[in-house]
């Protein structure tokens, strides 16, 4: 098997996939949005909880049915949020940094190393990219709310 | 005459190219669009070096040949399954047949309380045109279940079939399952309720011979790039009777026979359903992809399939974390299938890096997923160009992804 193949499944990225270790729903979410990829199928639910006066992302859930790489997407960018994360704004810009990594223009953002792995399979980049997109439409369904 | 699958693949040089470099193209993915014979590339280049014009329009030579190959095309068409010239309509592709009788034929016959019988099988082609006109009429959607092996569940279609009902719209063969339904038993059983029966033709025509006369079908909708010829171009056939009452679909050139600012009249049909400037290259296209399929014979080409649907069956199902969804008696080759707990999208990426191309996700069938219960499948499909040992690169292949999805 190819180097790139065999980088892709045997990343970190399988591990995360099966361990799940964040999903699961938010109570009393600030945000939720639903995203869906018409191509595969895919679909996830993102719930965001905002602290409503400095607009950072305290705490994020997800719920997924979809493949290896959307849900190994989903565990890493949970683990932003637990790790302290950011604001919605910097999630926004998290999204457009792992785009630009994915078209293999940009360095991963720390703590995303491994989804550089999927570069190379552009039939795949939707998978990783359906739970940010979820969770930054998340993020701005909590803004207008508040 | 032994089927010369060697051959025949010599015809086709996108299945002698390598991808990744080095890996020989394994190519299962013909449910979805079949690969083209030099004879239908030929076919097209030569008319478009040669014959091309626009069609029905023009006094000048060129254009009279163009006319003359078009329609000598339709002729090829109506041939092929047993229909009258008029009775063949040229669309884009198949999603646009159904769509063209669910809104010239559903607007001017569907009444609020009306009822559509689809099957939890379809494609979405046959599918969302029927949810359109039935919101826009005030008709409803009923849907025939299937069993577990992939059949329809004829009681269930038996008890929904009912007064009410005007349209009975199903697939001849599933686009996931390989089913094979049993039409003619639906087609009689709708014809006694007064209801028409549309088939949703695509996997069948390039299965097994199709016969519009012998079924006595009202409408059947298939397209030619699964059946090895272009994209761009799907046929509709309609009993005369049915076209020449309905309305038109689109409206604009050669679809007209007199236009004013106080009204206008239209063709006879098949022109009356085949507005503007139609797909000319593609029939001939078309035409030659008939020719193509004819000179190897249909029935060899099903038998031929039969045996690569059995040896992979056989070699799929010797795995204990193989999972074949579609098993109904007579199916065609069209292999749907999970291994062990993996998604079907991963399965498809490591494949398609050993050369093995087929189709992975919903296959424009969401809601018979539900019904199976999963979210995806790999589908891999086989086509006259197949063989034997594309079924053992697919099993190779497969003995990769365990390595590497564990």
């Amino acid at each position: 098997m190819d180097a790139e193949t065999r980088d892709l499944f045997e990343s970190s990225l399988l591990d995360l996939a099966k361990a799940r270790t964040h999903e699961g729903p938010l109570t009393d979410p600030s945000g939720q949005a639903h995203a869906k990829n018409p191509f595969c199928g895919d679909e996830v639910t993102v719930d965001v909880r905002l602290d409503a006066a400095t607009r950072a992302i305290t705490a994020l859930g997800y719920e997924a049915k979809a493949c290896s790489l959307c849900v190994a997407s989903a565990e890493l960018l949970s683990g932003w949020v637990a790790d302290g994360a950011g604001t919605v704004e910097e999630l926004d810009g998290l999204l457009a940094q792992i785009k630009a990594t994915l078209g293999a223009d940009a360095a991963a953002p720390e703590g995303f190393e491994a989804l550089a792995s999927v570069a190379p399979f552009r039939a795949r980049h939707r998978c990783v990219t359906l739970p940010l997109e979820a969770a930054c439409e998340a993020g701005a369904s909590a803004s207008k709310d508040e | 005459m032994s089927y010369d699958v060697a051959g025949i693949r010599a015809q086709f040089p996108t299945l002698e190219r390598k991808v990744y470099g080095t890996k020989p193209l394994i190519f299962l993915d013909s449910a979805a669009s079949a690969q083209k014979p030099l004879a239908v590339t030929d076919a097209m280049t030569d008319f478009m070096a040669t014959s091309y014009s626009n069609v029905h329009r023009g006094v000048h030579a060129l254009s009279q040949e163009a006319t003359d190959a078009f329609e000598a095309a339709r002729t090829k068409v109506a041939g092929f399954m047993n229909a009258e010239d008029r009775e063949v309509i040229f669309t884009k592709n198949t999603t646009e047949g159904i769509n063209l009788v669910a809104q010239a034929w559903g607007r001017k016959n569907l009444k609020p309380g009306d009822e559509i019988l689809l099957t939890e099988l379809e494609h979405h082609a046959n599918i969302i045109p029927w949810q359109l006109i039935a919101e826009e009429v005030g008709a409803k959607v009923q849907v025939i279940a299937i069993q577990d092996d992939g059949a329809l569940d004829m009681d269930d279609f038996h008890a929904k079939l009912n007064a009410r009902t005007r349209m009975v719209a199903v697939a001849y063969v599933s686009n996931v399952l390989g089913t094979v339904l049993p039409v003619e038993e639906i087609i009689a059983a709708a014809h006694a309720q007064g209801a028409l029966v549309l088939l949703d033709a695509s996997q069948a025509v390039t299965h097994k011979r199709v016969d519009v006369k012998a079924l006595d079908v009202d409408f059947l909708a298939w397209t030619g790039h699964k059946l090895y010829g272009p994209t761009g171009i799907g046929v509709l056939y309609g009993k005369y009777d049915l076209l020449n009452a309905m309305p038109p679909f689109m409206g604009g050139g050669d679809m007209i026979e007199t236009v004013s600012f106080t009204g206008s009249t239209y063709r006879e049909p098949p022109f009356r359903f085949e507005a503007g400037t139609p797909a000319i290259v593609e029939a001939v296209g078309l035409a030659a992809a008939i020719d193509w399929v004819e000179s190897v014979g249909i029935d060899a080409i099903a038998a031929h399939e039969a045996d690569l649907l059995s040896y992979a069956m056989e070699r799929l199902g010797a795995s204990n974390d193989v999972q074949i969804f579609g098993t109904a008696p007579g199916k065609v080759s069209v292999l749907a299938f999970l291994l062990g707990e993996h998604h079907a999208h991963d399965v498809g990426t490591i494949l398609d890096r050993t050369g093995v191309a087929l189709r992975v996700g919903q296959h424009c069938a969401e809601p018979l997923h539900q019904r199976l219960g999963v979210h995806s499948t790999a589908r891999a499909s086989f086509a006259a160009y197949n063989s034997r040992a594309d079924v053992d690169g697919l099993i190779d292949g497969l003995a990769v992804c365990r390595e590497l999805l564990g």
